[in-house]
């Protein structure tokens, strides 16, 4: 028997994102072929109230800014970036 | 080299460094932590970064500055955590010959910084609320 074939992902959430998360960090599993927004979609499975906070997010995949339809890799790290105030 | 610092920013070694013998002109700007914000009271303020992404930004930043104005020399220091009132929380310095690229790289690299570096920050409000300030989504 086959296992369908899945990637992990280390997921990184900062300010607005890891309060309402109540996690800085997280494991994700999966399927083979996942983008950005299939782990996104995930993460608002299991924290819903980061649904409302989705539109003002930057993604970026190994601290690179992507776009939602980019790919993931096993092993990649995906931060959740709500607006940035520095300064 | 652009630096994260968890403690009170060392200016007097950042200005020493900067003073250069090629140089005329010293602009250092600090961002300082302020008692108010929109009339709320302010009792406290921490950052927050997503390190290894801000200092690569940084490092960026005081490369672009360096390129794009007849400058010596920039860098960037900015603290992180909990920072008290009235204490620079970002340190922007400039070496160049001439004052005027001087200013304006200085002012530059600040309105960069605060559009394209992931760091956060979080107030405390003296009536007990708190808030993390609303800001720039990164491109």
């Amino acid at each position: 028997m086959n296992e369908r074939p899945t990637l992990t992902i280390t997921v990184l959430l900062f300010a607005q994102a890891r309060e309402r998360a109540g996690t800085a960090r997280e494991t994700l599993e999966l399927p083979a072929g996942s983008r950005v927004s299939d782990a996104l979609g995930v993460l608002e499975s299991r924290h819903p109230e980061l649904a409302t906070l989705r539109d003002h997010l930057a993604i970026a995949v190994d601290q690179r800014l992507v776009r939602d339809d980019a790919p993931l890799t096993s092993g990649a790290e995906l931060a959740l970036l709500p607006p940035v105030s520095g300064g | 080299m652009a630096e994260l610092v968890r403690a009170p920013i060392a200016i007097d070694r950042l200005l020493a460094d900067a003073t250069r013998a090629d140089c005329g002109a010293v602009v250092l700007f600090l961002g300082t932590t302020r008692n108010r914000h929109r009339g709320r009271a302010v009792a406290g303020l921490a950052y927050e970064a997503y390190e290894p992404m801000a200092l690569a930004a940084l490092e960026t930043l005081e490369r672009e500055c360096t390129e794009g104005f007849e400058i010596a020399a920039c860098r960037i220091v900015h603290r992180l955590g909990e920072v008290p009132l009235a204490e620079a929380s970002v340190a922007v310095v400039v070496s160049a010959a001439h004052r005027a690229a001087a200013f304006d790289a200085a002012r530059w690299a600040m309105h960069e910084l605060k559009r394209r570096v992931p760091i956060w920050k979080h107030e405390r409000f003296a009536d007990g609320g708190s808030a993390w300030v609303e800001g720039t989504r990164l491109e």
